[in-house]
């Protein structure tokens, strides 16, 4: 039977996205470990480069998912995973790019004379990558588990990084000083990359979401992580 | 007319013809079974499933074509306009006249194209121009500027397509409210199964349609509305969208994901 053969295709799909996941987290962990770091240039170098696997992952990904859409036109509940592999695939990938930014943004950090700029790391983007690396993790968790309820919580998350950002900008406005503009802005442009990881967890929790249930929660303002996934 | 009923709401829906509790027999062998269900006003309604669903069976209980079937037996009722369709005094003739059917293998008569679309309304006693009536039902079948330079060529020198449509033309000639479409392009090349999709689409301004289809990707493209049947009960009805992305019945889900049937 075909689906016996789709059910095949699809899972080792699944898997070549497990496997990229795992691929992202460890690039999203090493790029924010150079922040504050000197000497960092063939580490960024190493970073680069694995972006670039990472980038041809994605498009044999996506060119697996295609196959499986045009040889075999699921429907319903494959239909709906499938959709989502595409989504994640795609937020994934642009979360590498997001690491390789952060990398660059330590990379200048680092290319800064230290002498004439003081530049200081707030603690909010420790935790910044602390929450968005997490939110991550949990949202891809949710993706394997197929869980709704893990979904929705990452998404409820959303929020601290949002304030964890603000509360970033509001300090490094107040330490900025006539010599070091440029370093406080790429630690303000490297939170902007973690937020925005953060943001891409929070859609992939929302595709997991319609992935299981069948519903669309995009856009539809702060979610009720307890309400929402229960809610057949 | 149609019967309108309320919905929840402020929403009004049409309904064109219902089903109460309708169950079909041949023999001893139940084909259908408690079906109840309700067919919008001009829209369209897929029914697919497995063979031996009962989704032609229940098509035909439409236009009690089931009568020409000697072991069948049908109980329930068909509701249409608010009349039981097999209530003793109903005229099956009269019926099929208003609830019109297009068949999987294109049956053109052995005329010409014009005289399949005008028998019709010559059997029906039809006293107008019958000319313009044949044009209309050409043009409202999309056939009419393929063969308007040729209405006396035989019907059979049309290619499969153009003889289904001629077909559909030929069912439109008299004016039904309802028109029912069993396998309509399962005979046909996927150009001319385009077509005929296209065709239905732009009907449904005018007609109700039900179609029964084994062919889940036509019903998801086409119909509004899908039944789904498994050994003749209606095991799910809902919107198109909803049943192919989203079925609330697992037996559906498994079926349309073709994990049995």
């Amino acid at each position: 039977m075909s689906h016996k053969r789709f059910d095949r295709r699809l899972e080792d799909i699944r898997q070549a996205l497990h496997t990229m996941s795992h691929d992202i987290e460890e690039l999203l962990e090493q790029a924010f470990s150079l922040v504050g770091k000197t000497d960092i240039g063939a580490a960024v170098d190493e970073i680069r480069e694995a972006d670039r696997a990472i980038d041809a992952k994605e498009v044999a990904i996506e060119e697996g998912a295609i196959e499986l859409l045009a040889l075999h036109q699921p429907m319903a509940g494959d239909l709906r995973v499938l959709v989502t592999v595409l989504k994640i695939n795609n937020d994934l990938e642009r979360v590498g790019d997001h690491a390789v930014n952060i990398a660059k943004g330590a990379q200048r950090l680092d290319d800064l004379d230290t002498l004439d700029e003081h530049v200081p790391i707030p603690p909010e983007l420790a935790e910044m990558a602390r929450l968005s690396r997490q939110m991550l993790s949990d949202a891809l968790d949710a993706f394997v588990h197929e869980n709704a309820e893990e979904a929705a919580e990452v998404r409820a998350r959303d929020d601290l990084v949002d304030a964890l950002q603000d509360s970033l900008f509001r300090v490094m406005l107040t330490h900025m000083t006539g010599h070091n503009i440029s370093g406080c802005l790429q630690v303000i442009l490297i939170g902007q990359n973690l937020e925005r990881v953060a943001d891409l967890a929070t859609n992939i929790g929302e595709d997991v979401i319609y992935m299981v249930q069948g519903k669309t929660v995009r856009h539809q303002g702060a979610p009720d992580a307890a309400e929402e996934p229960g809610d057949e | 007319m149609s019967t309108e009923i309320e919905e929840a709401g402020a929403v009004r829906t049409r309904v064109a013809l219902k089903t109460r509790s309708l169950s079909v027999h041949y023999g001893d062998s139940p084909a259908v079974r408690d079906i109840t269900l309700e067919v919008p006003t001009n829209r369209i309604v897929a029914f697919i499933g497995p063979s031996g669903c009962g989704k032609s069976t229940l098509l035909r209980c439409f236009n009690r074509m089931n009568d020409l079937i000697p072991a069948a037996r049908v109980d329930g009722e068909v509701l249409f306009h608010g009349r039981d369709l097999y209530a003793p005094d109903v005229d099956p003739v009269e019926v099929r006249r208003k609830v019109g059917m297009v068949f999987q293998k294109p049956n053109p008569f052995p005329k010409s194209i014009f005289e399949n679309v005008a028998f019709g309304l010559r059997i029906n006693g039809f006293k107008d121009d019958i000319g313009e009536r044949v044009e209309q039902s050409l043009r409202a079948a999309a056939l009419w500027e393929e063969v308007k330079n040729r209405l006396d060529a035989g019907a059979l020198s049309l290619s499969g397509g153009q003889q289904q449509r001629l077909c559909i033309a030929r069912a439109l000639a008299v004016e039904p409210e309802i028109l029912l479409m069993d396998e309509p392009a399962s005979a046909l090349d996927p150009t001319a199964t385009s077509r005929i999709e296209d065709l239905i689409r732009d009907l449904k301004r005018d007609y109700t349609i039900v179609i029964v289809t084994h062919n889940m990707q036509q019903a998801a493209r086409v119909s509004d509305e899908t039944a789904f049947l498994y050994l003749g009960e209606l095991i799910e009805f809902n919107e198109t969208e909803r049943l192919f992305t989203n079925p609330d019945n697992e037996r559906t889900e498994a079926y349309i994901t073709g994990r049995f049937g």
